[in-house]
This record gives structure tokens, C-alpha cells and sequence, in this order.
């Protein structure tokens, strides 16, 4: 645990400390904004993945999807939770009442 | 948001300053506490079940400390599993992998702390992590006030902080309790909305759908690896747009 909060830590701190005094060029500002959306949208789908894992994906594809049109659209976190919540749970209900 | 002129000793204009806060916003620490709190919907789910996994492997402080060393869900619980299956080393390799995009939010964050003292640096540097980037990433977009930002981070990352820490160690303790709870949606569904704003985005979203498909296409990738080459080929996605595309 050590080991790697050391090393999550020096990860987090060294561009802060790097960057202090320089500025990254227009080509390495969009490069590292790429990046950030693109990290935290492979985060989403793999935490997706896995819970779609778990049992039938229908549910988890179904809440994620009405989940992702609600945050296009500037909803609140709460609201995504709430009606992404209730997609999951009324799907896993209908595919388990179809299952038998 | 208010602008306001400054004047030379001789009376001319000599620019605009920074925008202010306007007299009827709410505090940034304020402001910081209430963007994360529904982030938490989210996290203290997960950090239930991060605590009933350090619950199992036996040393519970040592697991438990993880939770403010390493300051992310996905990174220690990768980290406990692979120690049970591949040793110590491996174990610390995997860790770090999958902790790597926080090289990519700190730089991200770097950009818009250009005025932040050393100290701050060093203290925000702790409680980077996903909604933490996500909630600077939009207050700088609204506010480029030096002090203001640091007030808005520090009491989100705080927030956040005793959330995961204390619900971790309560998971720790309970244990086994939890794991008829279906945790695995909320995580995602909470990270989602921090997607929305690149959805609006054409360029965006082509990185996000190349990143998506990749994540999910490399997901068998040992040590979590898979998500580095999702980074990359969404860098790679994004970089290929025409210049007239790019944001």
C-alpha cells in the first residue's frame, strides 16, 4: 500500500510541480485534455463492464444509456442516479419476470 | 460574474482585472462541498465494498490505509485482489497502472493552476482523483480566480476525503455485510455525468466513443493495461481530427 500510494502520490504531484512555472503548448494543451476525457471514459466503461458482468448486460446497457442522454442534456447527478437507478432495477425485474 | 477597471496614477485605463465573485454567489468552499456531496452517491458504495475487501485480507489497518495513501477505489481493490494471486510485486505494478490517468488529471489541472502556490500544489496533489479532477475541471471553466479555485478544491477534495476514508473503514468493519448489495452500477452511472460535457462536444466524443470501445475491446489486458492503451488511442483519435475540428 505504501508502494503504490508513494507512487500514485509522486504521479499526482510531479506535472503540479513541473508545470509551476512553464506552459504547455497549444498541441500539448489538447493532448492532455484528450487524455483526461479519455481516461475518465475508460473508467466509466470498464466499471460498466463489469457490473454488466455480473448478471444479464441488458440492464446495465439500458440505465447507462438513458444515464449518458440525461448527462448530454446538463441533468444533475442526483437525476442520473435516480432514473439511471430505477432503468437498472425496472429492467432487471422484466428480464427476470421473462426469464421465469 | 463582475468586471472591473483599474486606473494609473495619470487616470487612463489599464485593463480589466480578474472577474470577481459577484456579491450574491455562494462561498467557493460552499460551492466546493455541494458539487461533491452528489458525487458521493456514487463513491461511498464503492467505498463500502473497497472496505469489505480489506475486511478479507486480513491486516484490516494496513488495508484501511490505503484508502488515504492511495485515494482511489479502483487502484486499491486491483491492488488487494492481485496480492492474493500474484504476490507483492505484481500487486504493486498493478496499482500503479492503474493509477497512471492521474498523471493525465494533475496535467490537466496544472494548466488552469498556473497562480497557485507550492503549498497548495502539494496539498491538492493527495485528493486528485476522478470526481475531484472533474469538479476543478468545470469550476475553472467558470472561475479563474486564484483564491477562489483553491477554496473550491480544497473543500471538495476534503469532502471526498472523509467520505471514502470513514466509509471504507465502516465497510472494513461490517464486512461481509455488504455483499448482497448490487454496488457495481452506481459507479458508473455517478461518473457519468461528468461525461456530459464532452458529449456536447464533436471532437469529444469521437475520443470518448474510441476510448469507450478500446476500454472495453482490451478489457482481458493483464494488470489493468488496457486502460492505458484506451488513453492512448483516444489521444490518437483525437490528434487524427482535422485542425479545423479541434477544439
Amino acid at each position: 500500500m505504501i508502494a503504490v500510494g508513494a507512487g500514485s502520490f509522486a504521479f499526482r504531484a510531479l506535472p503540479l510541480l513541473l508545470l509551476e512555472r512553464r506552459t504547455l503548448g497549444p498541441g500539448a494543451d489538447r493532448v492532455i485534455r484528450h487524455a483526461g476525457t479519455a481516461a475518465l471514459t475508460a473508467v466509466v466503461t470498464l466499471s460498466a463492464t463489469h457490473s454488466a458482468q455480473s448478471g444479464n448486460p441488458l440492464p446495465t446497457l439500458c440505465s447507462m444509456v438513458v444515464a449518458l442522454a440525461l448527462a448530454s442534456r446538463r441533468s444533475s447527478t442526483l437525476r442520473i442516479l435516480s432514473a439511471g437507478g430505477i432503468v437498472f432495477a425496472v429492467t432487471t425485474w422484466m428480464v427476470g419476470a421473462i426469464a421465469g | 460574474m463582475t468586471f472591473t477597471q483599474s486606473m494609473t496614477h495619470s487616470g487612463s485605463v489599464t485593463g480589466v482585472a480578474p472577474r470577481a465573485r459577484a456579491a450574491n454567489s455562494p462561498s467557493p468552499v460552499r460551492a466546493g462541498v455541494l458539487a461533491m456531496l452528489p458525487l458521493l452517491a456514487g463513491a461511498v458504495p464503492l467505498a463500502l465494498v473497497v472496505g469489505a475487501t480489506v475486511a478479507r485480507h486480513g491486516d484490516m489497518l494496513a488495508g484501511w490505509s490505503g484508502s488515504w495513501l492511495v485515494f482511489g477505489g479502483s487502484a486499491h481493490v486491483a491492488t488487494l485482489r492481485t496480492l492474493d494471486s500474484s504476490g507483492a510485486g505484481i500487486a504493486i505494478v498493478t496499482g500503479l497502472v492503474v493509477n497512471t490517468r492521474l498523471l493525465v488529471y494533475s496535467t490537466s489541472l496544472a494548466r488552469h493552476w498556473q497562480g497557485q502556490p507550492r503549498w497548495f500544489r502539494i496539498a491538492s496533489a493527495g485528493m486528485i482523483i476522478d470526481p475531484s479532477w472533474a469538479i476543478a475541471e468545470q469550476h475553472a471553466a467558470e472561475c479563474d480566480d486564484a483564491a477562489t479555485q483553491r477554496r473550491h478544491f480544497l473543500a471538495a477534495g476534503f469532502t471526498l476525503a472523509l467520505a471514502w476514508t470513514s466509509m471504507i473503514a465502516v465497510g472494513a468493519l461490517l464486512g461481509a455485510g455488504f455483499d448482497w448489495l448490487n454496488v457495481d452500477i452506481v459507479m458508473p452511472l455517478a461518473l457519468a455525468g461528468m461525461l456530459g460535457q464532452g458529449l456536447r462536444v464533436p471532437t469529444d466524443r469521437v475520443v470518448m466513443g474510441v476510448a469507450a470501445a478500446t476500454a472495453y475491446a482490451t478489457r482481458g489486458f493483464p494488470n489493468s493495461t488496457g486502460m492505458l492503451v484506451a488513453v492512448l488511442a483516444g489521444i490518437v483519435a483525437g490528434a487524427a481530427l482535422p485542425k479545423a475540428d479541434q477544439r
